[in-house]
């Protein structure tokens, strides 16, 4: 059993020092969230839009999609229709999906991540295999950093989570950026100000 | 047979337009790197903090596998362990001959090059695609990576654009990286649908949770696991820490030291298996255990493959990847393959100035530097140096452990450079020579500048 052998190994050969895990106290930058995140978006090629209410989040979609696309929409509050997903015999029929429209859990400042959790997510595959993906967050729900990020998410339970901060990209040409890799080819962040 | 880096690296340099080229890459993500680090003035902390936690895991490790194991299991996750390559390989090849799997898509990990997976699964009738564009590129091309984090960072767009024409028949002479980037998009998407199964490297493994965490930009770990039936997911031992709050560390110094981003575009937290399918898991030793011993060398198992140490390094820009003929070259790799095998690799702690720079750039302060100083200690002490390099080093140490002796030396050189023909020092005997003139020698010593002013 190579598991006791592994195991054993270690026990005999590990350093014998105290190595003390160190505390997380750590000096953070703090403050102004929603202006560092917004500035960031650039940064990591995402679209960035704002809106008052979910009723406004409808109209920024609708205005910059439209016509016979292939949509899923993930959130209650957007009145866009789309796909059934519960519908779907086969995950792989998502091919080519124009947009997915989603809500993440909360957004970091300093990178412009947004976590988007299976607790929303019907297939895991969705954020990755649309064309377009639209993610709605929260004002209140941006911290400042990855520190409080994962304090946050601490009570969140999941089988699956992610970050996600800007649409798929690659530079492994030459070093010249490309953006659209194998995920989407496109990302828009809908920043709600008023959430109810 | 393995290539000196001595003999491979003066191949690389023959092309000298390349060369420069390839320096300049590699120096513009140094640059982009430092900008990032810049931005957060907590860096320094954030590295003491990230080494202490690796420390720690490390010195515990055995405790951590167990209470991770346990995490997993319950999460309904298939844990295996794998003393070396081998086993892993045999693992990976039972998992999917169970799952009758034909075509496996796989995102990047060193370990699986470490262990020689894909043509293991080759051999037995599995098709292997790897997923990353860089990856791919060099998985067509039959190459190994020369970088850990930009594997294809050797190649130019033309070659690149060649070679894409040659197997998927696209536009000739069409050197757009977009344009290539979207042609690799549509060949990979097919077989992401296709794909029977899905293998990721691992970038963080939680022990207080039991899961894992992968970082790509492309979304290829992602597309993979979450379309295929049957997820799989290698690492190293070492790639434990023990709680979700210590990600925080690492995720803040992963890509801003790799390629200067804030954060990789995909973070993902793979806890538990799809609904109705299967995750496995296997922990991989391959010498690790005993690595942990070597009381000056234990420390290099916190690297946290961010590839910053090469990027900064001046023999690995101007000698490309390659030329260290091992899975991981640069800096780390040197210091990394003498503990796999003394001998075949006692040459890689002597290609560096020992400037440091890589020291400094480490996000987990890894004494690389040092390190490299050691390896040369040990392996002039041992028996594996070549010949000719033992006695100028004989040589050099009687010169410079004698004041009186070093300082007639210094004399002697400054006049007869000054006094001889070039052709007595520029000649085929003096490597130092080679591709380079010889310096100009001072009209007096420093030492002697020094006594000077003084008075």
């Amino acid at each position: 059993m190579s598991r006791k052998e592994i195991l054993e190994n270690i026990a005999k050969n590990k350093p014998s020092g105290e190595y003390k895990l160190p505390d997380l106290n750590i000096n953070t930058q703090k403050g102004k969230a929603a202006e560092k995140f917004e500035g960031i978006m650039p940064k990591v090629s995402a679209k960035f839009e704002k809106a008052k209410d979910y009723i406004a989040v409808t109209e920024v979609i609708r205005k910059h999609f439209s016509g016979d696309i292939r949509i899923v929409n993930l959130i209650e509050k957007v009145n866009i229709q789309g796909i059934d997903v519960s519908k779907l015999k086969n995950i792989k029929e998502l091919d080519l999906l124009d947009l997915a429209i989603i809500k993440g859990d909360l957004a970091v400042a300093e990178n412009g991540a947004i976590w988007v959790s299976d607790k929303n997510l019907p297939h895991r595959i969705l954020p990755f295999i649309c064309e377009n993906l639209i993610l709605v967050i929260d004002k209140k729900n941006i911290v400042n950093n990855m520190h409080e990020a994962y304090r946050l998410q601490n009570n969140l339970d999941y089988d699956y989570g992610v970050f996600i901060a800007g649409p798929s990209k690659t530079a492994d040409i030459e070093q010249s950026l490309v953006v659209g890799a194998q995920g989407p080819r496109n990302m828009m962040v809908i920043l709600v100000e008023n959430q109810d | 047979m393995r290539g000196s880096i001595k003999d491979n690296s003066e191949l690389f340099l023959k092309n000298e337009e390349r060369a420069n080229w390839h320096d300049k890459a590699l120096w513009f993500v140094r640059e982009k790197r430092d900008l990032a680090a810049k931005s957060v003035p907590e860096w320094e902390q954030l590295r003491e903090k990230a080494s202490a936690v690796k420390m720690h895991t490390l010195s515990n490790l055995d405790r951590y596998l167990i209470e991770f194991e346990e995490n997993a299991i319950k999460n309904g996750v298939k844990v295996h362990w794998a003393k070396d390559g081998k086993e892993h390989n045999r693992i990976i090849e039972e998992i999917l001959q169970s799952h009758q799997v034909k075509k496996v898509v796989k995102s990047k990990s060193m370990l699986t090059e470490e262990c020689h997976l894909n043509p293991h699964l080759e051999s037995k009738g599995i098709e292997v695609i790897d997923t990353d564009l860089g990856e791919r590129i060099i998985q067509l091309r039959k190459e190994p990576p020369s970088h850990i984090v930009m594997p294809a960072i050797h190649i130019k767009k033309e070659e690149v654009s060649e070679l894409f024409h040659e197997k998927w028949n696209t536009e000739k002479g069409n050197n757009d990286p977009v344009y290539l980037t979207y042609q690799a998009r549509l060949s990979l998407r097919k077989d992401f649908l296709t794909a029977d199964a899905a293998i990721t490297g691992v970038n963080f493994a939680v022990a207080e949770t039991g899961e894992v965490v992968v970082c790509t930009n492309e979304g290829n770990a992602d597309m993979g696991t979450h379309i295929a039936p049957l997820q799989i997911h290698s690492m190293g031992i070492e790639k434990l820490i023990p709680k979700r709050e210590h990600l925080g560390i690492f995720t803040r110094m992963l890509a801003r030291s790799a390629t200067g981003q804030h954060i990789t575009v995909y973070t993902s937290h793979f806890r538990k298996p799809k609904k109705g399918e299967e995750m496995h898991i296997v922990l991989v030793d391959n010498k690790r255990s005993e690595r942990i011993s070597r009381e000056k060398y234990w420390t290099s198992l916190k690297c946290i493959r961010c590839g910053a140490c090469m990027n900064t390094c001046p023999i690995y820009r101007r000698s490309g990847g390659h030329s260290y003929d091992a899975t991981i070259p640069g800096p780390i790799g040197s210091i990394l393959a003498p503990n796999i095998d003394t001998e075949k690799y006692s040459d890689l702690p002597f290609a560096s100035t020992l400037c440091g720079s890589c020291s400094d750039v480490c996000p987990v302060k890894i004494n690389i530097h040092e390190q490299l100083f050691f390896w040369r200690q040990d392996i002039g002490r041992s028996n594996v140096l070549p010949k000719s390099k033992k006695i100028s080093m004989k040589i050099m140490a009687g010169v410079l452990g004698n004041p009186a002796v070093y300082k007639m030396f210094g004399k002697m050189m400054r006049i007869s450079l000054k006094l001889l023909p070039s052709f007595v020092f520029e000649n085929k005997l003096n490597t130092w020579a080679k591709n380079r003139k010889m310096m100009e020698a001072p009209k007096e010593s420093f030492q002697e500048w020094y006594q000077k002013r003084k008075k």
